[in-house]
């Protein structure tokens, strides 16, 4: 038996620079790890130097696609502590800015399968109808990728004018794109057989790995905070959960397209449903104490766990963003899959560094170890005993 | 299932043959922002008092606000208060535009095309004149910001002598050194920084 020849795959360019190293033998994947580290950026550290109102900013920038969960993620933590109930229509704009978020991190996916199995001409579809998507956002929030709309308290712009209007009429033009991506999905022979049967994790894969998102749903987990934890304003719209069970490539596509399907109708509800009223609730003090709180990103479920002491700023905030997860059981699925297929298998888990880059440590035996951070706090309590 | 991809190949290639591009323009034109987008952040003129509260509350350190040293001598010592924006460093949050005190201080305007060679070009800069304590020579803070202060206390202005003062005196001269004895009650006419003021109110008599 040959010794398994190394591939390692790393370019700036490449999905944000994750290092995918990757262990062949004869064409086929024997094993496959996954490098965190390489972009760590200690926004978890900066965070604790920004004051409430300041660390709205920081956060969207972890994902330039997830920018708004992860200050929604940060604001369901804050409100609970503060106990601050912002106003029905902020939730209710919240919400549409969440859901244009999904639809274009959505679109972005398929333009990203599309790129890697060879189906330039998808790419550059998805890309035209994304630019509307963006332009509505600008339109919305004042900036096309980072809204910077959900604050502690509510909303900082509401729908003006002839706003809810444009919304709509943009929206409805929006749906075509929709029925293309599905046309091509179910009838395009070549990119089912490039997606059919490929890169499948099981359920039981999935759950054993914490698969969150549309990478679970696929595999047949029902797992969706907006179903099982209930934020903004999803308890008072109407929406399906879209869940497959094979979990292959093609099933994630076809999740995510129920998704952009279901987010469209989110959105025109919440346009339709959201009644003149104040946006914004004065936050009070942060008061010390500890909140958790999670959100589902595009990517899965966000977890935001933040500690106050009662200052302007808060003394700890965790972050567990939904691609570390997803790079687990996408290291699972890998070995025995061709070759030719990783690309498409790794791009199907919609992996994202900036979402992805925390420290965890694996001792040999496989399993996760200790916190690093939490190591080095109890030597520290220690050396000052001793 | 062939026949039926070819029809819709020739049906799009049909298409867009007789339909504009999807590309832009060429050469360039520039697209106009939508309403409402957060461009490059402007200091008005008129409307900016510099008291220096965008500065605070920028998350990334961009504006920035240079005063006067204390104790320089010269023409140091009677420069301004200096605003400066810089965009190589801004990441176009709008905190700066909604936590101005006057409200039309700094502006996010629709500017986008933000490249420079040069990176130190990359900065605009207002100067406000200042105004400094008679008692410790200090910097106290700008003449504009008093006088919007004093517009927004109204007739309730009158409890402090500084305010009272820079509606009077159109253009206020310093002394170059601060005074040298130690206060009394006769300086509670003067403009004064609030550490000397509350000496002054302290020193009997």
């Amino acid at each position: 038996m040959t010794e398994p020849a190394a591939l390692e795959i790393t370019h700036p360019e490449f999905w944000a620079g994750d290092l995918f190293r990757i262990h062949a033998a004869e064409g086929r994947v024997v094993r496959l790890d996954v490098v965190t580290g390489v972009r760590h950026r200690g926004i978890e550290k900066l965070a604790e130097t920004k004051s409430w109102s300041r660390l709205i900013p920081l956060l969207e920038r972890i994902c330039g696609i997830c920018s708004a969960s992860h200050p929604a993620a940060l604001v369901r933590a804050v409100e609970e502590l503060a106990e601050v109930r912002p106003p029905e229509r902020a939730q209710y704009i919240r919400t549409l800015s969440c859901e244009l978020e999904r639809l274009q991190s959505h679109l972005l996916w398929f333009a990203t399968l599309g790129h890697l199995a060879g189906f330039e001409t998808l790419w550059m579809w998805t890309w035209r109808y994304r630019e509307e998507l963006l332009v509505l956002n600008e339109r919305i929030s004042g900036n096309r990728l980072i809204p910077s709309l959900i604050v502690p308290g509510g909303v900082r712009r509401d729908l003006d004018g002839d706003m809810k209007a444009h919304a709509r009429r943009a929206l409805e033009k929006f749906r075509p794109a929709l029925d293309l991506l599905d046309s091509q999905l179910s009838t395009d022979p070549v990119l089912r057989s490039r997606m059919r049967g490929i890169g499948v994790l099981d359920e039981e894969t999935a759950r054993k790995n914490g698969a969150v998102g549309p990478m679970a749903r696929a595999s047949g987990v029902a797992l969706d905070v907006r179903k099982d934890d209930p934020y903004f304003a999803y308890p008072w719209v109407d929406w399906n959960l879209s869940l497959r069970a094979d979990g292959d490539v093609q099933s994630r596509a076809e999740v995510r397209l129920e998704e952009m399907r279901e987010s469209l109708d989110i959105c025109v509800q919440c346009l339709e449903r959201m009644r003149p009223g104040p946006v914004l609730a004065e936050l009070p003090r942060v008061p010390a104490g500890m909140a958790v709180s999670r959100v589902e990103a595009p990517r899965g479920e966000l977890f935001n766990c933040v500690v106050s002491d009662g200052s302007a700023a808060p003394v700890r905030l965790q972050i567990r963003p939904p691609s570390a997860p997803n790079l687990k059981a996408i290291e699972a699925v890998c070995p025995g899959t061709d070759l030719e297929d990783i690309a498409i298998v790794l791009a199907s888990a919609d992996p994202c560094t900036g979402c992805a880059e925390r420290v965890t440590v694996i001792d040999a035996s496989g399993a996760a170890g200790p916190d690093p951070v939490r190591l080095s706090r109890v030597k520290t309590a220690r050396s000052r005993t001793a | 299932m062939k026949r039926l991809m070819k029809m819709r190949d020739i049906r799009e290639a049909l298409r867009s043959l007789f339909s504009t591009p999807v590309t832009t323009d060429f050469p360039k034109t520039r697209r106009p922002p939508e309403a409402g987008f957060r461009g490059k952040p402007l200091f008005d003129e008129a409307g900016c008092v510099a008291c220096g509260s965008c500065g605070r509350v920028c998350p990334s350190g961009a504006i920035r606000v240079h005063d006067p040293k204390p104790g320089a001598s010269g023409r140091k010592a009677r420069a301004g208060r200096r605003m400066e924006v810089r965009y190589d460093a801004c990441h176009f949050c709008g905190l700066c535009e909604e936590n101005c005190i006057t409200g039309r201080g700094i502006r996010m305007t629709d500017g986008f095309d933000l490249a420079l060679i040069d990176r130190t070009l990359a900065s605009e800069l207002i100067e406000k004149e200042m105004v400094f304590c008679e008692g410790c020579g200090r910097g106290v803070t700008t003449a504009a910001h008093l006088r919007w202060i004093r517009g927004r206390l109204g007739e309730m202005a009158s409890a402090n002598p500084s305010l009272t003062r820079i509606q009077q005196e159109p253009r206020l001269t310093f002394p170059a050194s601060p005074a040298a004895k130690p206060p009394d009650r006769g300086d509670d006419v003067k403009i004064l920084c609030p550490d000397c003021r509350r000496k002054v109110r302290s020193a009997g008599g």
